[in-house]
């Protein structure tokens, strides 16, 4: 005999009409001596008769206008219809804020660097990191590639070297090519600290029924896979293999970054298949 | 114009033609992301993302489905993510959140109940249902929606969310029970003074 949760469920079941037969049998005797389940019964079923009723929401006034004006900027843009391959870029930017911090910290690095003025350095890439609160540790990571960041060690860590390098950062023009010394660290523009545009609504793509093809994969096998990755994307498990789909562009900046070839599929396709199989 | 019509203008660029999509459809998809996301002003933001993407995806349609049909999956999509983000920024946030099932197992069905009869009645318990969908959980108003809104079934449900069909069939029952409760407790019923019911008993 169900107890009046277990019978619940089966009646949420037979309003959806998926209740085996030998359950309706079970559920009738439960609710033969259960007045209260009856009446839950009916009330769900009014519930259920209710639901597909409901009225459309009027969008609100000027919607559609705001939604064209959001087009015609997205065909302005370059990468509207066809996906560019990325530019090199310095850090995967999957997070605009991520690159964006990583950004003011090689700025501030620049102009710590322009002055000599090595401890500060030292500190404005703390701070960067700090910053970002819970930021991904990648952030100083990248920052930090030329080996300058261990020589800056000895740092002088007063608040003041922050706040006169962030000053600094208002006033003084420093070209991010003279700041950084490893070339593979940044393009030299300014302007191509974030090379690859992404949806800033929109972090991952994890659903493989979406109806489109993919414009590459990238495997990846388990033991060579960093934790960061793991930790950032969240997967899907099939088999022994776990998949997280991603916008087009996010996956090559992630074949970039972890210096992996992917494999290229469908050109004109805006999503991107990442796999990590089982080592 | 028909839509297959002005699907495959607005496939190959055209605006204007996108915009009267947009204008046919934006009720329909404003009323998916704020049912989805359980409010106007995510719902609004959620909408026009989905239109943003219908437009830059709109090469891939192959027109297997008509436009409508392609754009309201889409959207589903799109408000799926949405809903798994919040979840995990909200989980970020707060460390000690009790799981779902388990709340809800403990949701204690109050002592009372509504049977619409009228035709008023049921115009109001549409409208009162309308709005305590809203004051669902995130969990509960995204199965609820995609089972009695899309009409999806449990496996579908499940391929879509990724869940065990076990787990969808019982969070649709619990949200059916929460629903019922929202609307008792915020009164938009007068329940009849005599009927009483038992709370149901915990497994274990």
């Amino acid at each position: 005999m169900w107890n009046c949760e277990e019978a619940l469920e089966r009646i949420s079941a037979e309003l959806d009409g998926a209740l085996p037969p030998e359950e309706q049998v079970a559920l009738d005797e439960h609710l033969r001596s259960c007045a209260a389940c009856r009446a839950l019964r009916a009330e769900l079923a009014g519930l259920h008769a209710a639901l597909p009723g409901l009225d459309e929401i009027p969008a609100p006034e000027g919607f559609a206008d705001s939604v064209m004006r959001a087009v015609a900027e997205s065909a302005r843009e370059p990468a509207d219809n066809v996906i560019p391959f990325p530019k090199k870029t310095r850090r995967s930017p999957w997070k605009g804020w991520a690159a964006a911090a990583a950004a003011f910290a090689v700025v501030v690095l620049g102009i710590a660097a322009g002055n000599g003025a090595w401890g500060g350095f030292a500190k404005t890439v703390d701070s960067a990191a700090v910053y970002n609160g819970a930021a991904n540790p990648q952030v100083l990571e990248s920052s930090a590639e030329s080996d300058t960041i261990s020589s800056a060690d000895s740092g002088i860590n007063s608040n003041a070297d922050i706040s006169t390098s962030i000053a600094v950062n208002d006033t003084a023009e420093f070209s991010s090519k003279q700041s950084v010394p490893d070339e593979e660290c940044i393009d030299c523009n300014g302007d191509d600290v974030v090379t690859v545009d992404l949806p800033a609504a929109v972090d991952y793509y994890e659903h493989p029924d979406l109806g489109l093809t993919y414009r590459a994969v990238l495997t990846i096998s388990g033991g060579s896979a960093p934790d960061w990755l793991m930790e950032e994307y969240e997967f899907t498990q099939n088999g022994a293999v776990q998949s997280c789909i991603l916008p087009a562009q996010e996956l090559y900046a992630l074949a970039q970054e972890l210096e992996l070839t992917l494999e290229e599929l469908d050109p004109d396709a805006e999503y991107s298949l990442l796999l990590v199989t089982e080592s | 114009m028909t839509e297959q019509e002005l699907t495959a203008r607005a496939k190959q660029g055209d605006q204007d033609a996108f915009a009267q999509l947009v204008e046919a459809n934006q009720n329909r998809i404003y009323t998916l992301a704020c049912r989805m996301t359980g409010n106007p002003e995510d719902g609004a933001d959620l909408a026009q993302e989905i239109f943003l993407r219908a437009w830059r995806t709109l090469p891939s349609f192959q027109g297997e489905s008509s436009f409508a049909t392609w754009l309201y999956r889409l959207g589903s999509n799109l408000c799926i993510d949405f809903l798994r983000r919040e979840k995990r920024r909200r989980s970020a946030a707060a460390v000690t959140s009790l799981d779902d099932e388990d709340t809800a197992a403990r949701t204690e069905i109050p002592d009372h109940r509504f049977t619409p009869e009228s035709e008023l009645e049921r115009r109001e318990l549409r409208d009162a249902v309308g709005r305590a969908l809203l004051k669902l959980s995130d969990e509960h108003r995204q199965v609820l929606v995609l089972r009695e809104l899309d009409g999806l079934t449990y496996s579908e449900i499940a391929a879509r969310l990724q869940l065990e069909e076990g787990t969808v069939k019982s969070r649709i029952a619990r949200a059916r029970l929460s629903l019922r409760n929202i609307l008792l407790s915020d009164g938009n019923f007068s329940p009849p003074a005599s009927s009483t019911i038992s709370k149901p008993t915990r497994k274990e």
